[in-house]
């Protein structure tokens, strides 16, 4: 009601309304809306757009780069809502730069990159599997873990400081076969966008970046979709009206050959035999537009990576033992499954209060989950024995979210964007447990033994946040954006508050040109324990405790920016970070198995990254892309002296340059040519530099060891790649459309390391005297030039 | 195994899409740099320093052709010491003669130790170090708690865990790194048939001690139930020299908790008993130490500690082991620890007769 009082009161109007795609009724995230004297807004995460606006008569121009714009002009004498339905565009225009983005170099935010879908499916990538996460590594700041996996590295970040969300809620697991794919499928991704400097007031959670990953809402006039053959997956989307206008689905899937050809690989194998590894992801949702201020939304995402061994052994015969002869037969049976995966649910209501309040309010439930288990079974007898051996080990771990939040966007003038909002996630921690049970009977004894290795029991967090931020103008020309998130984790009977401000501010100058500033502080409740530098099921989340505080980011950066040539956009970032409290393992823990105690296996420091961030990008035209370099530092120091003796070390991930162009040009309306090349200095490892002696208390004499001066002493070679692709349309007579891409990933065939070790070696000669010893790196390289080829029918 | 063919067709399905290459690292080691190691108790006796040379990716022991010490500048007398060792070869077992240096001295809190060596060929190399202060053992309670044992025969039988717990005062002021190790000495009276005996004394050295009870020492992990242990227990880095800090009880004191099973007083350490012994009567006495460390020497022995568990040699699998060193020009580590002691006298005490069968002593 206060709201209602508030705009009536005002001088001004409101046309509020949904932007949509004309052909398949898809709300359009970030189109703009414009009036003739520049003032503007753009439509939310959901679409939807509220503007204020003198009353009177007025031109609106709707724009959203891809679509034709539409411009209507109309006499407004009270609050209004419209409706608009944009139509796809044959001419790659860029769109009527609008203020007030949520990024890109028009928001006030800095490092917030709106990453074009199309240019996420079309990049070439391993396998020609379309991959949003590899895409995002070719940006500026951002940088992969080992060659061609998908770990992300922000801003000399580390993988679990990622706060990676489909449709707002997060997910934990997001790769497939230790990394080489993500588990995002492009054709059910709407929009992506990056934030890795200024982050918004409504985001927290994590230190390093926020991807955010909107999907379709599905199609609401008629059904369309695709079916794609690949290399290594095949995929199948579908999207249609329920009841049009009103209710529509959306649904995709996809999966490896092994996992679509299952019931085959079964039937192939001799009975009771089978092996298959698969991976798997799965999303749905189903739209409902109630009314024009009601609109609910049920997704689901459930992948999964699998696999399964199942092994069995007959045998029989006689034998001689001391001259006397004696039968013999066995019986095995083994059975092993592994599976890791996530699964999300989550209900969406968009509720429009007023034409200048919008809100979103989810329930979500998420959980990733990996469970390894064994069952063995040994039967039979010999000369000796008549036993019968049962085995069964299971191992298990695992996170769980329920998480509720609500989201206003709230216009009071045309000046301000007001967002405020609140969240609640309540985690459940499942440590590592492993349980293995024997059964044995040997010559008529039974013995039974149950063995529980258990990390501790499950383990609670409660998550609490409000945050609230404006976005105005303050004259023509300077834009600040002011906001807070205060978060509160409760976890073991400890409460840990972060009062996290931002700041963020734009001043536009004449000629395209313009300057912002930020500053962001970030806190973190929840870290992964990764067991190496790729992906694995058993890498753990964990919360803090009552002994690990929260990971806490300051960040400030700077940016210049340049849009005054046609299609063009330039920026110049610098940033410089700090982050407290980062976790790293101590000297000499092992890698794996390490939840149990891991508080004693970490120690918490601090880390500091800077760098400089050049991107050059073609947004519209024949030609679209961008060219990306960064310069950046990052390191660690841990100055208790369990780490490195608690002197600065480079960070694993520290590299100096990188270097990423990505190119699409458009070589007629059906052939499209992609290219994208990335260099990169090579990531530090430790190595020894000598061989030295040590000597324990109490001992005799000393022993040869390997002398480590200092943790990431050794760079690693760069790393460069070059990856093509050729996009070729075929449109048929029933209008449907076939595409054939043709990707060469790694096309020169350059050896990237993408995996390292070390070992000192030694060389006799042929009389076995020593000869030479030496240090030698061993760089295994598991992807060559990789050709592929997928088509795809979209229908 | 059964899994073979599946496990041989995958690998060779990796094989066939990788590719490794070796490149060999210049680890600028051509030149011969020295190696100093000695590990000084404050409390006197022969101190040893171990001298050798890293070169070319390789570490072995050499004769120095000069090793002096000096305390507070004042000179120490150090003479070289020869200890003979034989190992088995293809050639059959060789003697050979390990050299290291010897000198006397003892110490007190502030003492600057310095180790100079030449040799030929190599630059000369110096560790210097300073003695920490001595902790105080304010005091040691002990007691023994009966337990029944379950031997390999299922017959059951009582044993006792001798139980200390020595109470430390903290050195004030400063951020204080402690080790502490049990030693016993045994006090024998070997008979002979004739009713004649000798005494005799030996001091066994780092007795193991159960420190499941001591969160200071064990990095907090449980030991409440054994069908509940934490999955990386079964990984960890066991706490084998029992270092720990004054984090916890900085300025205070700290009683820590302790146990010793009974059987450890009976591990009686190496006689060279005559023949014609045929009873002994013995006494163990608990020594209680605890060593004050500088920060250096902790995580020297932090580090000693991973390599007792993972190996002296780097993997991909275990986070790397930084090595401190305090020598300078060359690499290696030299310390003085500070010791404090406490004796408990006669834990145990009991008589023993050897009696031999014949085929032992003919040695059949």
């Amino acid at each position: 009601m206060g709201i209602a009082a508030y705009g009536q009161g005002r001088q001004g109007i409101t046309v509020s309304g949904y932007v949509t795609d004309s052909a398949t009724g898809e709300t359009l995230i970030g189109a703009g809306v414009l009036t003739p004297d520049g003032t503007g807004a753009v439509t939310n995460n959901y679409g939807y757009y509220s503007l204020t606006i003198p009353r009177g008569r007025t031109e609106l121009r709707y724009c959203f780069v891809g679509y034709g714009d539409v411009v209507t002009e109309t006499t407004f004498s009270r609050d209004t809502v419209i409706h608009v339905v944009l139509q796809p565009s044959e001419e790659l225009e860029a769109a009527t730069v609008v203020a007030q983005k949520d990024a890109g170099i028009h928001s006030t935010y800095l490092g917030a990159i709106d990453v074009p879908v199309k240019q996420i499916q079309f990049t070439p990538v391993i396998f020609g599997e379309s991959d949003v996460l590899k895409s995002l590594q070719m940006l500026p700041g951002v940088q992969g873990g080992n060659e061609g996996f998908t770990g992300l590295y922000v801003r000399g970040g580390g993988p679990d400081e990622n706060l990676i969300m489909l449709d707002g809620v997060p997910i934990y697991n997001v790769d497939h076969l230790m990394g080489l794919f993500s588990v995002f499928q492009t054709e059910a991704v709407k929009k992506v966008t990056l934030y890795k400097g200024s982050f918004p007031a409504r985001y927290s959670g994590r230190v390093s970046s926020i991807v955010d990953i909107r999907t379709n809402d599905g199609n609401m006039k008629e059904t369309s979709g695709s079916a794609t053959l690949g290399v290594v997956t095949d995929k199948f989307h579908i999207e249609g009206p329920i009841l049009k206008d009103r209710l529509s689905y959306s649904f995709s899937a996809r999966g490896m050959h092994t996992a679509v050809f299952d019931p085959l690989i079964r039937m192939a194998m001799p009975k009771d035999q089978y092996v298959n590894y698969y991976f798997y992801d799965l999303n749905g949702k189903l739209s409902w537009r109630l009314s024009d201020n009601d609109r609910f939304f049920l997704g689901f995402y459930s992948g999964a990576d699998k696999f399964r061994l199942k092994y069995k052994e007959d045998s029989s015969g006689t034998g001689m033992i001391e001259d006397q002869p004696y039968t013999y037969s066995s019986f095995e049976r083994d059975d092993m499954g592994i599976r890791w995966g996530n699964d999300v649910v989550s209900l969406r209501w968009n509720h429009i209060f007023s034409p200048r309040l919008f809100a979103n309010s989810t329930v979500s439930w998420n959980r990733y989950r990996m469970s390894m288990t064994t069952v063995s079974h040994e039967r039979g007898h010999n000369a000796y024995e008549q036993y019968d051996y049962r085995y069964d080990v299971g191992y298990h771990s695992g996170i769980r979210d329920w998480s509720a939040k609500i989201d206003f966007d709230f216009v009071p003038t045309p000046r301000h964007l007001v967002k405020f909002g609140a969240q609640y996630i309540y985690h459940t921690f499942r440590p590592e447990t492993l349980t293995a049970i024997t059964d044995e009977t040997s010559n008529g004894e039974n013995n039974q033994n149950t063995f529980k290795f258990k990390a501790r029991d499950d383990y609670y967090g409660h998550d609490i946040s409000v945050y609230g931020e404006d976005d105005f103008t303050v004259g023509e020309r300077l834009t600040v954006n002011p906001g807070v998130n205060i978060s509160l984790f409760a976890t073991e009977g400890k409460l840990y508050p972060a009062i996290q401000p931002r700041l963020s501010a734009k001043y536009v100058f004449d000629r395209g040109f313009s300057a912002k500033a930020g500053y962001a502080r970030m806190a973190q409740y929840v870290h992964l324990l990764s067991a190496s530098q790729i992906s694995l099921p058993v890498d753990l989340w964990v919360p803090i405790t009552k002994n690990i505080r929260p990971v806490t980011s300051d960040q400030f950066s700077v940016g210049a920016y340049y849009s005054g040539l046609k299609d063009w956009e330039f920026s110049l970032e610098a940033y410089w970070k700090e982050i407290d409290n980062i976790l790293e393992y101590k000297d000499g823990t092992l890698m794996f198995a390490s939840s149990g105690n891991w508080e004693d296996k970490v120690e918490m420091g601090q880390a500091r990254a800077r760098g400089i961030e050049f991107m050059a990008q073609k947004t519209a035209g024949r030609l679209t892309g961008w060219l990306a370099y960064t310069l950046a530092k990052s390191d660690r120091r841990f100055p208790d002296g369990s780490i490195n003796l608690g002197k600065t070390f480079p960070y694993k991930y520290d590299r100096r340059h990188s270097l990423n162009l990505s190119l699409n040009y458009a070589l007629t309306r059906r052939l499209e040519f992609n290219a994208a090349w990335v260099f990169s200095t090579g990531g530090t490892v430790t190595i020894p530099v000598r061989k030295t002696a040590v000597l324990y208390p109490d001992s005799d004499y000393p022993v040869s060891a390997d002398y480590i001066v200092n943790r990431n002493n050794y760079r690693l070679p760069s790393t460069h790649h070059l990856d093509l692709g050729l996009l070729m349309k075929f449109p048929h007579r029933n209008g449907t459309e076939g595409l054939l891409n043709l990707t060469v990933y790694n096309a020169y065939n350059h050896r990237n390391p993408n995996f390292c070790y070390f070992e000192f070696e030694y060389d006799y000669d042929k009389s076995g005297n020593l000869k030479e010893r030496r240090l030698v790196m061993h760089k295994i390289s598991i992807l060559p030039i990789l050709p592929s080829l997928s088509y795809t029918l979209n229908f | 195994m059964k899994y073979n063919r599946y496990i041989c067709l995958l690998s060779l399905a990796l094989l066939a899409a990788s590719c490794e290459t070796e490149i060999t690292i210049d680890l600028d080691d051509k030149d011969p740099i020295l190696v100093i190691n000695s590990s000084i108790e404050s409390d006197g006796g022969v101190h040893r320093i171990y001298v050798g040379e890293s070169q070319d990716a390789d570490y072995h022991e050499i004769e120095a052709d000069r090793v002096s010490v000096s305390v507070n500048g004042a000179s120490v007398a150090v003479t070289p010491i020869k200890d003979e060792y034989s190992y088995y070869s293809s050639e059959g077992i060789t003697t050979r003669y390990r050299t290291s240096y010897g000198f006397e001295a003892a110490f007190k809190a502030g003492d600057v130790v310095r180790i100079e060596v030449d040799k030929a060929g190599a630059p000369s190399a110096v560790a210097e170090c300073t003695v920490p202060k001595v902790p105080v053992i304010a005091s040691v309670d002990t007691s023994r708690t009966w337990k029944a044992v379950d031997d390999e025969y299922e017959r059951l039988s009582a044993d006792y865990d001798f139980e200390i717990s020595p109470l430390l005062r903290d050195i004030k002021g400063e951020d204080s790194y402690y080790r502490m190790s049990l030693d016993v000495r045994y006090d024998i009276r070997a008979y002979r048939e004739d009713g004649s005996y000798d005494d005799m004394e030996s001091v066994s050295r780092g007795l193991t001690y159960d420190i499941s009870r001591e969160p200071i020492l064990n990095g907090g992990r449980s030991s409440s139930s054994e069908d509940d242990i934490s999955l990386s227990d079964l990984f960890s880095v066991d706490n084998i020299f029992c270092l720990f800090t004054d984090e916890q009880f900085r300025d205070g004191e700290y009683k820590l908790r302790l146990s010793v099973p009974s059987y450890m007083f009976l591990s009686l350490p190496y006689f060279r008993f005559e023949d014609d012994y045929v009873n002994f009567d013995y006494k163990a006495s608990a020594i209680v130490k605890v060593y004050s460390l500088s920060f250096l020497r902790y995580y020297y022995l932090r580090a000693l500690e991973n390599m007792d568990t993972w190996g002296t040699e780097t993997s991909f699998l275990i986070e790397p082991t930084t090595l401190p060193s305090n020598v300078e020009g060359g690499m290696g580590f030299a310390a003085v620890d500070a010791v404090a002691t406490f004796e408990i006298k006669d834990v145990q005490k009991g008589s023993f007769t050897l009696v031999y069968t014949d085929d032992e002593l003919t040695g059949e």
